[in-house]
């Protein structure tokens, strides 16, 4: 029997992607809500996962009436071939980069917390191949392990708040509109620049058979993961009060340092290594899934798997342009809001030219 | 069941047609028809129908066969019953109760110009009671005999719908049968499972390789789950599975490979929903245990220290302050240790609980512990994942868990529990990945959503199927 391409639903979509969104927490990018929002912190990522909403639902509006087509279709309808493959290629080079930021980061910080002996050479590769096999499968496994990894992540996650809710003061989130509403609608952009991640879903929208309802699923995403990202953030500042927390690389694994699991277990940070380190590899192998796929569409590939492992390399390579932890934190930041404008809102705006284009004619 | 509304009527090759239609007689192997002619005066043609192997056929052949055939008393329903030596008959004119009574094991008659049929059942004389060693109640086991073999499942599953087919094979006198219930397996599977047997069944395979030992290409799944008991092979078939069964074999080959069929068993249909969810948790958990709890405490005595306090750290390090080996070889060789010791019991020639291996392992590690040898926390460890790996009720599912235990033992040598989470997400992505025959293996794990791919592992294995065929169709 042919080995077959199996489709899955909506709503297994949305868990996927949520976790892909949510995986960030264990990532110092969970510090530039911290920034921008200040003690408001929490408010300003949940206000930022309903902007991202608002600017998927569109795309996922517009999918839905393209039976087994993710957002590159979507491009090809607006801007033709041509695009298409640009598109491709600005899509993979961001992929790439972002991928090969997270990678650096996570072995930085496995380094540094946990084994500060290790090459970084070490703790990257291990991730990459790890990467690299995740997305060396189809679309609907990686789907299928993302909607299985959630319930462990959350169940880590709220292991994690609630063994650290003890240690916080609540006067530590006032002022309660942090640095004034204005400020904080301003920093909304860069707070929004944790949600890229919401593309993946986009791009594994293609599964999706059953299309009604897509839309929503997809607007799910976002504020699930905001949801989420709110959580963590209302204790990581009842703990670690602004601004000192800021200066803290991995905030929840530092939480977890306070976790105490009664005499036999005090410091349980290496549990949540689990979690951690298998979240990250599935999030940079749908990263690394998601652009070889984009890439397949657009030069008429039969297999996404052939351009897998370049990008894999061309991540590694991203990954090692930093030198060290500062600069890998410093790079994520300065390129959130350049990586956010073009994985979000452009393929509002594709979409919305999709739309127009595809008007009139039947789904 | 094919849908005929027929009642028994006098001619006898309309019952015929109608009984051969119901019974898929004569590609249903088993089913057994044989035309006789009664030496009444004149002869009066007959059809005697039953299943094989669930009518004792020497006892048949010399008992009824010889009865009907000195039989010469007058052709009218009231005498035959009582020139036979039957204990308990039956009439019945329906003709989809009388392929019911032949599928319970009673021989039917029918006979030109009668309006019902006589049914015998006296006959059923299969049952070989074996209990097997353990937890597991089954009460059946099956024998190197395919048509014994046969008669066994069709004993605990008495569906008309349910096929044994002829599968045809590359060895000249090697003889399968595939066994599936119709309408609830998928055909495109069906077809598959026979196209792979008349491609690959050679002489090798029935006499040295073994079927289930194949595996998938790329894959360390097999491509058959074995098993040897009829009433697990009822549950698979219930549930869409596809069973292959072969002459001179012992074994039966259930496709595909699902974790579902991996670890559940039939008697957890008789638990209520939450007991059979926790259950299988429970299972899940056990798992996850034998696969990580060697590699873990290398990692957690070599990586990750500061999880333990200091005065139980200090009391563990000065347990192994005489010890010879560094802590990876201690765990290796006890854990080496316990696989011999399990295989020696599983092996061995008169059957010994299994209990006795842990016995034996539990005093083997107590000692090594007293003489210094090895440290306690391995010892309990591997003592621990022994129990625990038995929670998994097939032995090639339970040997692939504790193969993949040594992988984790090296990979947490290498970064502690960094490489095991590296290495159990690749563990992850290939479970999602594996498929059998187009089904995915892990199936229904919708944990939290219960999305239309998810469910029990009834649907699923229809449903990897459909989608196999919508794939082929084109949708994607």
């Amino acid at each position: 029997m042919a080995k077959p391409k199996l489709a899955y639903g909506s709503r297994s979509l949305a868990a996927f992607g949520t976790l892909m969104v949510a995986v960030q927490v264990f990532h110092p990018a969970m510090l530039s809500i911290l920034q921008a929002g200040e003690t408001a912190a929490w408010l300003s990522a949940l206000l930022s996962a309903v902007l991202t909403a608002l600017l998927v639902w569109p795309v996922g509006k517009v999918l839905e009436r393209i039976p087994g087509g993710n957002v590159m279709d979507l491009v090809r309808i607006a801007l033709g071939d041509f695009g298409e493959i640009a598109a491709a290629l600005v899509l993979g080079a961001i992929i790439a980069h972002r991928g090969g930021i997270y990678l650096r980061e996570t072995s930085e910080m496995a380094t540094t917390a946990v084994f500060p002996h290790t090459p970084q050479t070490f703790g990257t590769t291990t991730i990459l191949l790890g990467a690299a096999y995740v997305a060396w499968g189809d679309g609907a496994s990686l789907v299928h392990h993302g909607r299985m990894v959630l319930f462990g992540f959350l169940c880590a996650v709220l292991l994690i708040l609630a063994g650290t809710f003890g240690w916080g003061e609540f006067r530590y989130l006032t002022p309660v509109l942090g640095p004034g509403l204005g400020k904080l609608l301003a920093g909304l952009p860069q707070v929004s620049s944790l949600y890229v991640a919401a593309l993946l879903p986009l791009l594994f929208a293609d599964g999706v058979e059953r299309r009604e309802g897509l839309a929503r699923w997809i607007s799910v995403v976002p504020l699930s993961g905001g949801i989420i990202f709110a959580a963590v953030v209302l204790v990581l500042l009842i703990v670690f009060p602004f601004p000192g927390g800021l200066n803290i690389g991995a905030p929840l694994h530092s939480a977890a340092r306070l976790v105490l699991g009664g005499r036999f277990f005090e410091r349980l940070e290496g549990f949540w290594l689990f979690a951690w380190v298998e979240t990250t590899i599935l999030l940079l192998g749908a990263m690394l899934m998601g652009a070889a796929t984009a890439f397949a569409k657009a030069f008429r590939m039969d297999r996404h798997r052939t351009a897998v492992l370049p990008l894999a390399a061309l991540m590694l390579t991203f990954a090692f342009f930093p030198h060290d932890q500062a600069e890998t934190i410093e790079a994520l930041h300065s390129s959130a809001f350049i990586a956010f404008v073009i994985m979000i809102p452009v393929p509002a705006v594709v979409a919305g030219i999709a739309y127009l284009r595809l008007r009139g004619r039947p789904s | 069941m094919k849908a005929t509304e027929a009642t028994v009527a006098e001619s006898l090759a309309h019952n015929r047609a109608c009984l051969v239609r119901t019974l898929y007689f004569p590609e249903n192997l088993g089913i057994e028809m044989r035309d006789l002619r009664l030496p009444t005066e004149p002869p009066v043609p007959a059809l005697l129908v039953w299943v094989d192997g669930l009518v004792e056929l020497d006892a048949f052949g010399a008992g009824l066969a010889a009865e009907l055939d000195r039989f010469t008393g007058p052709a009218v329903p009231p005498a035959l019953p009582r020139a036979l030596t039957v204990q308990r008959h039956r009439w019945l004119r329906d003709l989809n109760v009388l392929a019911d009574a032949v599928l319970e094991g009673g021989v039917a008659l029918l006979v030109e110009g009668w309006s019902a049929a006589l049914v015998l059942d006296d006959h059923e004389r299969i049952g070989y009671p074996a209990q097997k060693l353990g937890v597991n109640p089954h009460t059946d086991i099956f024998t190197w005999d395919l048509r014994l073999n046969l008669a066994l499942v069709r004993k605990r599953m008495r569906s008309p719908r349910l096929l044994a087919v002829a599968a045809p094979t590359r060895h000249q006198h090697g003889a399968a049968a595939l066994l599936y219930l119709e309408g609830k397996a998928y055909p495109p599977l069906v077809r598959a499972v026979r196209r792979w047997v008349r491609a690959h069944l050679s002489e090798p395979t029935f006499n040295r390789r073994g079927i289930a030992g194949l595996p998938a290409v790329f894959g360390l799944l097999p491509r058959f789950r074995p098993t040897r008991w009829p009433d697990e092979v009822a549950k698979f078939l219930s549930e869409g599975y596809v069973v292959l069964l072969t002459d001179r074999s012992e074994v039966a080959y259930v496709a595909p490979v699902t974790q579902a069929g991996w670890f559940s068993l039939p008697s957890d249909y008789n638990l209520s929903y939450p007991l059979r969810r926790s259950l299988a948790y429970g299972r899940l958990i056990a798992i996850q245990l034998v696969l990580l709890l060697p590699g873990a405490v290398v990692a957690l005595l070599n990586y990750h220290q500061e999880m333990l306090p200091t005065p139980f750290l200090l009391a563990l390090a000065s347990t192994r302050e005489n010890a010879p080996f560094g802590l990876f070889f201690e765990v290796l060789f006890l854990e080496l240790t316990a696989e011999v010791i399990r295989e020696t019991v599983f092996r061995l020639p008169v059957s010994v609980p299994m209990g006795a291996g842990l016995l034996t392992m539990v005093l083997l590690g107590l000692l090594l512990v007293v003489t210094g040898f090895v440290g306690p926390l391995p010892a309990l460890a591997t003592v621990m994942g022994a129990l625990l790996s038995l929670v998994i009720p097939e032995y090639s599912g339970a040997y692939l868990v504790r193969l993949w235990r040594f992988y984790f033992l090296l990979s947490a040598v290498l970064l502690g529990f960094f490489t095991m989470a590296a290495l159990f997400a690749v563990l992850m992505a290939y479970v999602c990945q594996a498929r059998g025959w187009g089904v995915p293996f892990l199936g229904p794990s919708g944990w939290m959503f219960s999305s239309p791919e998810s469910g029990s592992a009834r649907p699923q294995v229809r449903k990897g199927g459909q989608a196999v065929g919508k794939a082929k169709a084109g949708v994607r």
